[in-house]
């Protein structure tokens, strides 16, 4: 039995939810309460649920993992038999894990700023320098995406949709809420159109769904 | 920004803060019509507000308590703050603050967002509506308290998980909304758990700047089956994709002009609240005589995505 200690607007839990519904996976929601009661950084989330004070925490049987990174390895290893998610090849999976390092680190900024608009932390103090940080953080990943001598990437990874793709997505998609637009970044832009074209894909509240009457005829 | 001169907007009363919130220890820094004000807990009991500014500060006399919000006026109250019988009928409701969420944009335009029914279908697939049952039925707009209150009453839409209370089924809900000053909106939505009784959800905005706002939230609702969270999930999914149409509209102040905007969200309600904000003589966040000729930029945003796959 999976369980999923999740709050609706976590671009990390998006993540481990995005990857569940990709598996086909079933699981028990359990819903945590970050905004506005802060229940993760209580002492009793911390001794029950996990020390680190932060989402998504995956429980399976005895179990207990947290944070994207170990969250989105260990169900792709488990559970996807032809490991295409998370691939066996040394190159293709030391690269995915180099773009979810990415997705912690360079992306950090972008799930911070998120944060702090929705709440009105940065309404007398600006941004500051969190903002050029999510902006090179989405540069970066244009210039991959772009790729060299006009052939774009249909991937971070190789020639299939990865967890990389899975850990990126979960906070590029959402960089509007930080005040980081989408349509500044192309590669970005037409990445994300075929990443919610996969089968199994799910939308959070502040990415756009799939509206069919919108697409424009080939 | 500095603070505003227009005076209707400096006489009105805005909520700056939920009062729990602000304790003794934990003042909140703010700001409201451009000014920064700091709003603390009296030591003689209630809240005192202070401007904050390089002439040293001064003390804001109008400071109130009321429905679990501490209020502000800057200027000079032109009326009282909002009746809300409801919360005087010793309710077996439950109180909930749905807690606060910056928006930046006009907080008149999350106003206009909160009652156009026409987004439903679109934006709250699955919860408040679905794309199969986009017709918006009719209503009417109502004047009330000699016109100083606007209404839009017997609403109905059918709705695939009207709230957090009831199981996934399509059902048909009835709501009023009411909107008794530019900056408020309360829905009345007839409650599918205790008939013949309604809901309350309830938006104050605070308006910090131009276009910038606050939004503090509350329900006021009957449901004796959902945890806190679970309702606050439930909202929160809400207003994050509401937030998400919010910061993709153009012009960010609201126009009031009758040749602005295409009426992609003109109802009925759309118009009669941006003329009642035209005839209330605001300025603050309103765009007088804008004629520009754009869309929201969400049509654009949403078809280009899906045009790069097909490509
Ligand atoms: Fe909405």
């Amino acid at each position: 039995m999976i369980e999923l200690y999740d709050y609706i607007l976590s671009d990390d839990a998006y993540k481990a939810r995005l990857l569940l519904s990709f598996l086909g996976l079933e699981y028990t929601a359990r819903k945590v309460d970050m905004h506005p009661g802060r229940e993760h950084l209580t002492a009793a989330f911390r001794a029950s649920v996990t020390p680190q004070s932060r989402l998504p925490v995956l429980r399976d049987g005895e179990l207990r993992l947290t944070g994207p990174l170990a969250v989105l390895s260990y169900l792709a290893m488990r559970y996807d038999p032809a490991r295409t998610w998370l691939p066996d090849d040394a190159v293709e999976q030391a690269k995915v894990l180099d773009w979810m390092a990415f997705a912690e680190r360079e992306m950090a900024p972008i799930g911070a700023l998120r944060l702090a608009r929705f709440s009105d932390d940065t309404l007398l103090a600006g941004p500051g320098a969190v903002l050029p940080a999510a902006r090179n953080a989405m540069a970066i990943l244009d210039d991959h995406l772009a790729g060299e001598g006009g052939g774009e990437r249909a991937w971070l990874v190789g020639e299939r949709p990865t967890v990389a793709d899975v850990a990126v997505f979960g906070t590029a998609a959402v960089a509007p809420d930080a005040g980081v637009m989408i349509e500044d970044y192309p590669a970005v832009w037409r990445w994300m159109g075929r990443f919610r074209h996969l089968p199994g894909f799910i939308v959070m509240p502040g990415v756009f769904p799939v509206i069919p009457e919108l697409v424009e005829p080939a | 920004m500095t603070r505003t001169t227009d005076p209707v907007a400096l006489n009105d009363w805005y909520v700056v803060g939920y009062a729990p919130d602000i304790t003794a220890d934990a003042p909140r820094r703010t700001r409201l019509l451009g000014q920064d004000i700091e709003v603390s807990r009296a030591p003689q009991g209630g809240f005192a507000c202070r401007e904050i500014g390089e002439d040293g500060g001064r003390t804001v006399p109008h400071v109130e308590e009321r429905y679990g919000f501490v209020w502000v006026c800057l200027g000079t109250p032109a009326q009282d703050i909002i009746a809300i019988p409801e919360f005087s009928e010793g309710s077996d409701r439950r109180f909930l603050h749905r807690g606060r969420i910056a928006v930046p944009i006009s907080g008149l335009r999350v106003i206009e967002n909160f009652f156009d029914l026409s987004h439903f279908s679109f934006v709250h697939t699955g919860t408040l509506g679905g794309y199969g049952n986009a017709e918006v039925a009719r209503y009417d707009v109502e004047f009330r308290e000699d016109g100083t209150e606007l209404w839009a009453v017997g609403c109905s839409f059918v709705q695939p998980k009207a709230s957090a209370a009831v199981a996934t089924q399509d059902t048909v809900v009835y709501y009023d909304y009411r909107i008794p000053r530019p900056f408020i909106s309360i829905i009345y939505k007839d409650s599918l758990v205790e008939r013949g009784r309604k809901d309350l959800i309830g938006l104050f905005i605070q308006p910090v700047e131009e276009t910038s706002c606050v939004v503090h939230s509350f329900a006021f609702i009957f449901d004796r089956t959902n945890t806190d969270t679970d309702i606050l999930h439930f909202y929160h999914e809400i207003f994050a994709q509401d937030r998400m149409i919010l910061i993709h509209q153009h012009p960010q102040a609201l126009p009031v002009s009758p040749l602005g905007e295409v009426p992609t969200i003109s109802d009925a309600s759309s118009v009669a609240y941006r003329r009642w904000v035209d005839q209330s003589g605001l300025e603050f966040s309103v765009l007088r005589n804008w004629t520009g000729d754009q869309m929201t930029r969400l049509g654009q945003v949403a078809g280009s995505g899906d045009a790069g796959v097909a490509a």
